[in-house]
């Protein structure tokens, strides 16, 4: 069941901490609310993927250890500016920071307005699961034919969230693996710790 | 126990940064040279960790409070200086390996704090592990850049200097209130307007006017980075009188207490750590060739030059018109505190209770409700961003009330494994709520502005 504005506002301060959602900052409620999402602001971190200094992404590659070689790194200024150029990919996250409670799962998408501009905000994984804390991380890719300018704190995404049926049994943040958990600033990918990466045949692991 | 936290947590943080050099060289193809530096400085590392290690267990008893006779004690306090020693060297010898560019949020902290949009000062990282400040002219003058061309050169302004284990620290950015606090003096020549007497040097009025600065925007916990980075001297400096430089630590707690006080500012919240200190000083006097009468005598003598100027200095610093660091602050950032400890950042607050808000949501009805009764209902949800002064002081309060819970579960004893990857965590995880708040509050002021000018 997709939760209204209304359910949403009031699992905000529902005083049951089972069921208490949390998204911090609601800077303002008035345009943040849609009639069944609430928008997501743009941080200050961005990520972008270098293609210089390694000729494939590898299976094995620890690309968290290694984020320094393989991307490149951007913190602006709270009025800072960054040029998403046509085809580009960076990775970025949501000003907010959620909590979602056990029972309550959630799905980041874009917004009609930064769409037509060619803006994509996600590639693949716009789900949130329940139990998850952090940030939310934005994929994003300018699908246009001009560089689209961005400043920390636009609206680009909007977030809604589902009732499950029942509270999840094994939760996000109780999940074995959980890699993206309280995050508090975007992450690079951790792909190389899931098992079926690690523990790759080497004989057939990447040069 | 303050000493062992200190010093844990910095270890953890030249872990963490050796590592990240590690990944920068190997990344970089650096030759071999620079990967070697950085070798030597990791096995130098973990030498004295490993000889710390070796007395885990005596420190493991002395934090569940089980008594240690005095060669046990002794003990545990070696095995603290060995790894005192390896932290203060290798964090030296950080010199020699490729810098990185201070956290914006520490701008952050500072334009919120002072109000200002152009600090006009720069943040740079340091291996001293104690933060400093700089005029750019004057180290022209002293690299003999020809006059002419340092008319070219003089915008440079100051620069404040802040060691590199606190990089990822806002904490110990407490300290770079006071360094900017040396800023402020320069520009408005406070210091130089007030007259020493004879046998004082005019720097020591300087450190005064930037701890009181510094008090002024911060609060009490601009002195905490200050006593607990002095706790972690192994001995005291030995002083045959004042000079240039900084008033003896316990005459500069004392001084900004009493003009916190004078400012109606309590520093309650923070009691056992300034015992802490006192205890931690007296043992270090005691430790002295001489008793300690070399420090004392110089004390008292800065003590009777400097009680008289703190008036003038004080009344010259509140004329400055800075943000004030208030009693409410402090009420406010005990309420963070509380936030901080659910696991979130703490940029911002509601400003009616959450009871009310939900009262006043459940009071619509779906379909029925007008749309501007239902978007003042919805606004009761907008938070406002919180001063950086507030993030620091809860930071501060959320550190001095966990540490020792966490040291303990970091040295379990009882013949199990002290594992610091425990606290290396807690600190991470420190780090990162208060770098996203004070991220947080800079962008959510800055939205609220585009906001306003609607």
């Amino acid at each position: 069941m997709l939760l209204s504005d209304i359910d949403i506002a009031m699992r905000l301060v529902n005083p049951d901490p089972l069921k208490r959602l949390v998204v911090t900052p609601i800077i303002s409620a008035k345009r943040q609310f849609g009639p069944s999402s609430l928008d997501v602001r743009l941080s200050t971190d961005f990520q972008r993927l270098e293609n210089m200094n390694s000729p494939y992404l590898a299976l094995g590659k620890r690309l968290p250890d290694e984020e320094r070689a393989y991307t490149e790194r951007v913190v602006l200024a709270a009025d800072g500016r960054f040029f998403l150029h046509p085809g580009e990919f960076v990775l970025a996250s949501t000003l907010e920071y959620f909590r979602l409670p056990d029972d309550l799962a959630g799905r980041i998408e874009g917004r009609s307005s930064w769409g037509r501009r060619g803006l994509l905000v996600h590639a693949t994984a716009g789900f949130v699961d329940p139990g998850f804390a952090g940030v939310l991380t934005f994929e994003l890719s300018n699908a246009g034919r001009l560089p689209i300018e961005l400043t920390p704190g636009l609206r680009i995404g909007q977030v809604c969230f589902f009732q499950m049926s029942s509270r999840s049994l094994v939760p996000y943040y109780a999940k074995q693996g959980a890699k993206y958990f309280e995050a508090t600033t975007l992450e690079a990918s951790k792909a190389d710790t899931d098992p079926e990466v690690a523990n790759q045949n080497p004989a057939r692991r990447s040069p | 126990m303050c000493v062992l936290s200190e010093v844990i947590e910095k270890l953890s943080r030249l872990d963490k940064i050796l590592k990240s050099q590690k990944v920068f060289i190997t990344a970089q193809g650096a030759d071999e040279g620079s990967a070697s530096a950085l070798d030597t400085l990791i096995t130098f590392l973990a030498r004295h960790k490993g000889t710390f290690l070796e007395s885990s267990d005596l420190v493991a008893a002395a934090l569940q409070g089980v008594p240690l006779n005095q060669a046990q004690e002794i003990g545990v306090l070696a095995a603290i200086e060995i790894l005192i020693t390896g932290v203060r060297k290798v964090h030296e010898l950080l010199l020699l390996l490729p810098r990185e560019t201070a956290k914006p949020q520490a701008s952050f902290l500072l334009r919120d704090c002072f109000g200002r949009e152009d600090l006009r000062a720069s943040i740079v990282l340091t291996n001293f592990l104690s933060a400093y400040e700089y005029r750019f002219e004057d180290i022209l003058k002293k690299i003999n850049v020809e006059q002419e061309e340092r008319e070219h050169l003089k915008q440079g302004g100051n620069v404040l200097c802040q060691a590199f284990a606190d990089r990822e620290n806002p904490l110990a950015w407490a300290v770079l209130a006071h360094e900017y606090g040396h800023c402020l003096d320069e520009e408005h020549a406070i210091s130089q307007g007030i007259r020493p007497g004879d046998g004082l040097d005019s720097a020591v009025v300087a450190e005064t006017v930037a701890d009181f600065v510094a008090a002024h925007v911060l609060g009490p916990a601009s002195l905490l980075p200050i006593l607990f980075l002095e706790m972690m001297q192994p001995q005291l400096k030995r002083l045959e009188r004042i000079s240039a430089g900084h008033p003896p630590t316990p005459l500069r707690v004392q001084l900004v207490r009493d003009y916190l006080r004078d400012l109606g500012v309590g520093t309650a919240d923070f009691e056992l750590e300034f015992t802490a200190y006192e205890h931690d000083y007296a043992r270090k006097l005691q430790r002295m060739d001489d008793g300690g009468r070399s420090v004392e005598a110089a004390g008292q003598e800065a003590r009777s030059f400097l009680v008289p100027l703190a008036g003038p200095i004080s009344s010259k610093v509140n004329s400055l018109g800075l943000r004030r660091f208030e009693e409410q602050n402090s009420i406010n950032a005990k309420g963070l505190r509380e936030t901080l400890s659910r696991r979130q950042p703490i940029s911002s607050r509601r400003l009616r209770p959450d009871n009310e808000i939900f009262g006043a949501l459940n009071s619509l009805t779906s379909g029925q409700t007008p749309p501007d009764r239902a978007y003042e209902a919805l606004s009761g949800l907008d938070e406002v961003p919180v001063p950086s002064s507030e993030i620091l002081t809860a930071g501060w309060i959320y550190k001095l009330t966990s540490f020792e819970g966490k040291l303990v579960e970091t040295f379990p004893g009882g013949g199990r494994q002290p594992n610091l990857a425990v606290y290396a965590d807690y600190v991470d995880k420190v780090d990162d709520w208060l770098l996203k708040s004070l991220e947080l509050a800079a962008v959510h002021a800055e939205v609220r502005r585009r906001l306003d000018v609607m």
